[in-house]
């Protein structure tokens, strides 16, 4: 089975801006996809892998058990051998992969605290019948749902380092090639990697160029100073806010191949990084959101 | 004439979906005994008897997955022992879908939808996989259409013929007429590569697909594929505009209700007459109409974007497309409405005529999922985790006579199920004249929207019951939304006598209800009241027999070991005591607040529920 090419996925160009930073730098700390169906939210996701540098896409099923997902004892070889012997789980292969959600709002609640929990340390802890364990597992957090089958737990979405928000294309012109490379991608997936082969090759090696240069990235106090600022106004007490927003705009500087982080990558990172953070008044509507778009527009009109 | 035509449509629907590999998600729905089953067999002659799997309604998640299987005997084993019920499957059928579980269903699609399923062996990290096409039966009846949704292909069964003339019809081979041979199939098949697609067409489909309101944009391809396959049928070389609007009926009405249908989830659990339906085939015109004034802003914004070859067409322009266009279109839409119309809404049924082999039903015994093994005794033994308890002493135990394992008390673990979280809350207040001169009512108000605004977070469901005049209203039945709660709460009507009887009756009832449905949740019910009761439950009584009536239902309260707290709206220093001897009869707790606000109403309740 192929994946569709990342290269060839028409517009969504914030989700697939948000995939890739995470590709870049897994330091950002996931990204949650919110969108309706059939926006190729999925297909992205699996597709990023291919332009990743030894990176797999690991799904973790949102009805998964927790010795599934967590790793247990072998029970074969306990059997055999009277010897103690451990079965790793889906943690233990997202260890520096993608660990993809799908339709992570219905997430049983069970696996959301054990991802919570790993999320956090980036280690999993395996505790079974007198079996202490632990191993590495960090992985870059991919989720996606659709909002209107449930809301996702505040916990859990603080966890998402960004969040993008998509629609599917109102543009028929767009649509239509949307179909149009379906059709090719279906008739002949060969022939139709190729056509965009040139394409993944360079979206490749600017993602490793960017990996590689990534470390040397500097930011000035003046613009941590405008990250505070962004998040004071629009009250936002998490601090992870402000460290994903700086983190997230490192990327995007490296991405873009310069070695000091400017304003508007501070702003397209905030972009992405801050709006599930507002505070969620149910009451009220959404006044925090219109706030940070307007505060958006503002600072990059002043500059 | 009319049943003939549906049960072709039907077939050409499913032929379509043989011809073409990429419709590879296939729903058949009709009214219990049109014989969808039978259709659905109908389509295993298609396929080698290997290819198909079919998945029963109880499936074990594990069988799902694969689970890792026990080879103690096997000293090589070269295949993986641990594959998924859906290894190798090229054709997965699923008679009765609607009665899986919701997380099997959710796992099922998503396997497919990933067409991979992923597994560990040995430490090892594997995937296979899993190219099928999915046959799945749903019943119109159902009360959750957004099943309907998983489909890319909704065939429809129209129910006139009873079940053996279907049958006769279905299964006789030789019927040419009304029935698609294996060749045909194939040579369509063959054909299929090379149906092309004009532009035209493809504008039509999509301009289709927008304004039929279905939000899914993954309804375009299927559209056309579908076309292509029905154009392959029809041994025609490029899809005409026939085949769009006939393919619509298949790839696009069955997703048209989800607006439909979401909406009306909201209003409330009464089913949908024609009306509403009506009213929402309004909304839709409206909103349908409301994503052409964006569409132009979205054109442009597309065009800053780097990295990504943009389609080197001209800058869209809705004017270009022709009068012709714009009437096929209206007239596809308005087909697909009917259509869609045909599919969600609900008719009237009798009970007594619904037939089929089962229907929609909860589980029995509110047993929740394992999700791990304990030590301390619960349910149910999980076998799996008392042997791998058991393993590592093998070697030193001395198995008694006849038997291979020796398993003591100590290995034996139990299955942890989960439970529903949180709990469930029911208010009822005392919507009388006394409540409503101190202005009460908006402090009640205020603490339900303070815990609702929690209960997102704790998972609490919250309902409300309120009594006045005459009668209590169910003002909201439990739930944790907190948009419809804020709507109902908006207008609750205050004043007149005080009905406390018939409060306490209709809390009784729902709780009962509640526990019913909800095996594990007893509901814990809050009782903002003065204890003052002047009006029976027939009313006409004087307050002597009110009280007393009152008294009676809130022993039987106690009967049924219902918690409950009363919150006593008369302040400490001028109360009667009435809220305390109701309280008494309740054997419930009684609260009397300084102050009664909503965040001490809300704080109270909180932390009886979660200390």
């Amino acid at each position: 089975m192929r994946n569709y090419p990342f290269t060839a996925i028409v517009g969504q160009e914030k989700m697939k801006k948000a995939l890739i930073i995470n590709g870049i730098n897994p330091k950002i700390g996931g990204v949650l996809i919110q969108g309706e169906k059939g926006t190729a939210k999925s297909t992205a996701v699996r597709a990023l892998a291919d332009v990743l540098p030894d990176t797999f896409v690991v799904n973790l099923p949102v009805s998964a058990t927790e010795d599934r997902v967590v790793g247990t004892l072998d029970m074969e070889h306990i059997l055999k051998t009277g010897e103690k012997k451990l079965e790793a789980g889906i943690l233990a292969k997202a260890d520096e992969n993608i660990l993809y959600v799908d339709e992570v709002n219905l997430l049983e609640d069970h696996l959301v605290d054990i991802l919570l929990d790993t999320a956090a340390m980036g280690v999993n802890r395996i505790e079974r019948e007198g079996v202490s364990y632990e191993h590495p597992s960090r992985f870059v957090l991919v989720g996606t749902m659709n909002p209107e089958e449930g809301t996702l737990r505040p916990q859990l979405l603080d966890r998402f380092g960004l969040c993008v928000d998509i629609e599917s294309e109102k543009n028929i012109e767009d649509r239509m090639e949307v179909v149009r490379r379906r059709l090719d991608f279906e008739r002949d997936q060969g022939q139709f990697e190729k056509r965009y082969e040139q394409d993944q090759m360079e979206l490749k090696q600017q993602i490793q160029r960017a990996q590689v240069f990534f470390p040397s990235v500097e930011i000035n106090d003046d613009l941590i100073g405008a990250v505070a600022d962004l998040s004071i106004k629009l009250g936002i007490e998490s601090h992870r806010a402000d460290i994903t927003v700086i983190t997230a705009a490192q990327t995007l500087a490296a991405w873009k191949q310069r070695t000091m982080v400017q304003l508007e990558d501070i702003y397209e990172a905030a972009e992405l990084a801050l709006p599930h953070r507002l505070l969620q008044d149910p009451m009220k509507g959404n006044p925090l959101h219109q706030e940070l778009a307007r505060l958006l527009n503002n600072r990059v009109v002043d500059n | 004439m009319n049943g003939l035509i549906g049960q072709m449509k039907a077939k050409r629907g499913i032929a379509a979906a043989l011809i073409n590999p990429y419709l590879d998600r296939v729903c058949i729905v009709g009214v219990g005994g049109t014989g969808k089953t039978t259709l659905l067999e109908a389509v295993f002659p298609y396929f080698p008897k290997k290819d198909i799997v079919i998945v029963p309604a109880h499936v074990a998640t594990e069988k799902l997955l694969g689970e890792k299987e026990i080879a103690l005997f096997s000293q090589n084993r070269k295949n993986p022992g641990s594959h998924s019920l859906l290894y190798q499957a090229k054709v997965v059928i699923t008679d009765q879908f609607a009665l899986m579980s919701e997380s099997n269903q959710r796992l099922l699609v998503q396997l497919l939808k990933n067409k991979e399923i992923q597994l560990y062996q040995d430490a090892d990290f594997y995937s296979y996989p899993l190219m099928a096409k999915w046959f799945y039966c749903l019943d119109q009846e159902m009360q959750d259409k957004s099943m309907l949704k998983h489909a890319k292909l909704c065939a429809r069964l129209v129910p006139v013929f009873n079940v053996s003339e279907r049958r006769d019809i279905l299964l006789t081979p030789d019927d040419q007429e009304h029935e698609y041979r294996k060749e045909e199939i194939e040579q369509a098949k063959q054909r299929l590569p090379s149906v092309q697609v004009s532009k035209d067409t493809l504008r039509l489909a999509v301009e289709v697909v927008l304004r039929s309101g279905c939000k899914n944009q993954e309804a375009d391809v299927d559209l056309i594929e579908t076309a292509r396959a029905l154009a392959a049928l029809d041994s025609d070389e490029s899809v005409q505009p026939k085949h769009i609007e006939e393919a619509a009926g298949y790839a696009v009405s069955h997703r048209m209700g989800e607006q439909q249908e979401s909406s009306l989830s909201k209003e409330s659990e009464s089913p949908a007459n024609e009306e509403t339906s009506k009213n929402n085939l309004e909304d839709k015109r409206l909103s349908s109409s409301d994503k052409e004034t964006v569409l132009a802003d979205k054109g442009r914004q597309n065009h800053e974007t780097p990295g990504e070859p943009l389609p080197d067409e001209e800058p869209p322009n809705s004017e270009t497309i022709a009068e012709d266009l714009e009437d096929e279109v209206e007239q596809i839409i308005t087909s697909l409405k009917v259509q869609s119309e045909l599919l969600y809404s609900k008719r009237n049924i009798n009970p007594h005529t619904i037939k089929g082999k089962h229907q929609e039903g909860t589980s029995a015994s509110g047993n929740g999922r394992a999700i791990r093994a304990v030590g301390r005794p619960t349910e149910a033994i999980s076998l799996y985790h008392t042997l791998t308890a058991a393993a590592p002493f093998m070697k030193v135990r001395v198995p008694r006579e006849g038997m291979a394992l020796v398993i003591e008390k100590e290995d034996i673990r139990y299955k942890l199920k989960e439970k529903q979280q949180g709990f469930t809350i029911l208010f009822l207040v005392d919507a009388s004249r006394s409540i409503a001169a101190k202005r009460q009512m908006s402090v009640v108000k205020g603490a339900i929207m303070e815990l609702l605004r929690q209960a997102y977070q704790k998972r609490d469901r919250i309902g409300l019951v309120s009594f006045r005049k005459t009668g209590a209203d169910v003002v909201l039945p439990f739930t944790n939304k907190f948009a419809e709660a804020k709507r109902k709460l908006g207008e609750i009507p205050t004043g007149g006598k005080t009905p406390l009887a018939a409060g306490l009756e209709k809390a009784l009832i729902l709780c009962e209800k509640e526990r019913r449905i909800h095996k594990q949740a007893a509901p814990y019910i809050v009782i903002l009241t003065d204890g003052n009761a002047n009006e029976t439950l027939k009313p006409g009584g004087t307050a002597a027999q009110a009280r007393s009536e009152a008294y009676q239902i809130a022993r039987r309260l106690a009967r049924e070991q219902l918690p409950v707290t009363v919150i006593d709206t008369q302040s400490e220093r001028n109360t009667f005591g009435l809220a305390e001897e109701l309280t008494a009869a309740l054997d419930g707790e009684y609260i009397s607040l300084d102050v009664l606000t909503d965040k001490n109403i809300a704080k109270t309740v909180q932390s009886r529920l979660h200390p």
